[in-house]
């Protein structure tokens, strides 16, 4: 591989973390909404009352449930439909540990708007997360 | 023979949707409730056979025709949508990043800006009374449709100059064409125009819950001047930072069902896969040209649905 076509160091370094994460969030999505669909762990919706409440908007589905906005979801997470949001969490998330890993490369070599740049997208991201945005209720 | 074969599922791939608006249209105890997402499950492989010959986005093909005709409130789908856009993008991230395909300089400070606008766009989608959203969806819908017929694209955009922000953040790079081996290198200017452009972006994307590589490829290329090529890949891996941000204000607002959106994300990924596989024999033009008439179709059907003429 010639110098042109070898990625940056903070390509390279995003590339592996974010092939990791992908990875093994889409593998933990898959394995935990099998344990859902197959009914090991009992779901806090039952499946069959599912035609009823996703025609309602998601405030509502919220209230007819019991559950609440924000985290509030984990107060269930021994339930297989509430477990199945860890797979998507961890999709949302694995973007994070990338940015925060080519943030040193980046003060490194002294290019402070970059790691700025990833620091204000990680925060972004952060307090999209945190629930203070539009968190439910 | 293979061609044939191929088109006929693509052919089979279109023909998918309309089983569904069938199905939709049955009365409703007729169906236990795993038909729907079974039912999902096989639109979205469908779809994401016909997406990738197509060059549309899984995301901007799965709001409207599942949001027009299955039973689930336009929450969830645009929850679901947004996940499917997302991890869409993020599989496709790190070959892209290797091959110098995407190119994280140009990539972040446009994401930033997205990426919160994004936020404000999903705050805006749940904020709006849910005809109002189908309205807008259906507006924006067609109004892609008419931007993906319509836009050119350019290979090697001339960039005399680059802008003083493009320059300070070192947005440039070297394609090498992987046929011939010559090296391009590029660079990019209109860097201001183009944060306004993909904090719109963001908008939408957040709204909508639609993947956004329709505006983010012209903005990269035509505006910004980056090669088509390293804009198809910064554009996805763009995508996986902003759909990010706004899936979870879709998580936090209990708009992400997993029922609905893991059948989705799975059949779209494994589509994507056979469709990829299938680039070479389908005849792209013509797939295209089917998809683009199946958008039109869903983003008439979402303007009516929103207006209550066809509900």
């Amino acid at each position: 591989m010639s110098e042109a076509v070898r990625p940056a160091q903070d390509q390279a370094r995003y590339a592996r973390l974010l092939a990791i994460g992908t990875h093994s969030g889409l593998a933990l999505l898959v394995i935990l909404f099998g344990i859902y669909m197959l009914g090991i762990v009992e779901p806090h919706v039952a499946h069959e009352r599912l035609p009823e409440l996703w025609k309602l908007p998601a405030s509502r589905f919220l209230e007819e449930t019991g559950l609440s906005g924000g985290w509030g979801w984990t107060a269930f997470i021994g339930r297989a439909d509430i477990l199945t949001l860890v797979g998507i969490v961890s999709l949302a998330a694995c973007s994070v540990p990338c940015l925060l890993a080519i943030m040193p490369v980046y003060w490194a070599s002294g290019q402070r708007i970059l790691f700025a740049i990833c620091a204000l997208e990680v925060a972004v991201i952060g307090l999209a997360a945190s629930g203070l945005v539009g968190g439910g209720h | 023979m293979r061609r044939l074969l191929a088109l006929a599922l693509a052919a089979a791939a279109l023909a998918a949707a309309p089983e569904a608006w069938a199905a939709a249209a049955l009365p409703e105890t007729s169906m236990p409730w795993w038909g729907w997402p079974l039912a999902l499950f096989v639109v979205c492989f469908f779809l994401g056979i016909v997406a990738v010959p197509a060059g549309v986005g899984g995301g901007v093909l799965f709001v409207p025709i599942v949001g027009g005709f299955f039973p689930f409130h336009l929450d969830y789908v645009r929850g679901a949508g947004l996940l499917v856009a997302l991890a869409s993008a993020l599989s496709a991230g790190p070959a892209l990043l290797n091959a110098g395909l995407a190119s994280l300089r140009l990539a972040l400070p446009l994401a930033v800006v997205a990426s919160a606008s994004s936020i404000l766009g999903a705050l805006i989608g749940f904020a709006l009374p849910t005809n109002a959203v189908q309205v807008a969806l259906g507006g924006t819908i067609l109004a892609i449709v008419v931007l993906m017929a319509v836009a050119k694209r350019s290979e090697y955009p001339e960039v005399a100059k680059p802008d003083a922000i493009s320059a300070a953040l070192g947005m440039n790079g070297i394609l090498v064409d992987a046929g011939t081996g010559r090296q391009h290198p590029w660079q990019v200017h209109r860097t201001p125009a183009g944060l306004v452009v993909f904090f719109l972006i963001g908008i939408l994307a957040g709204m909508f819950g639609l993947g956004a590589g329709w505006a983010n490829m012209p903005a990269l290329n035509l505006l910004m001047g980056a090669p088509l090529k390293v804009s198809a890949g910064t554009s996805s891996f763009i995508l996986s930072l902003v759909d990010s941000s706004a899936a979870w204000v879709y998580l936090n607002k209990g708009a992400v069902l997993p029922m609905i959106a893991v059948p989705s994300v799975i059949g779209m990924m494994l589509g994507a896969k056979i469709g990829a596989k299938l680039l070479k024999v389908l005849p792209a033009a013509i797939v295209r040209k089917l998809v683009l008439t199946l958008l039109a179709f869903a983003g008439m059907r979402a303007l009516l649905k929103g207006l209550g003429i066809w509900t």
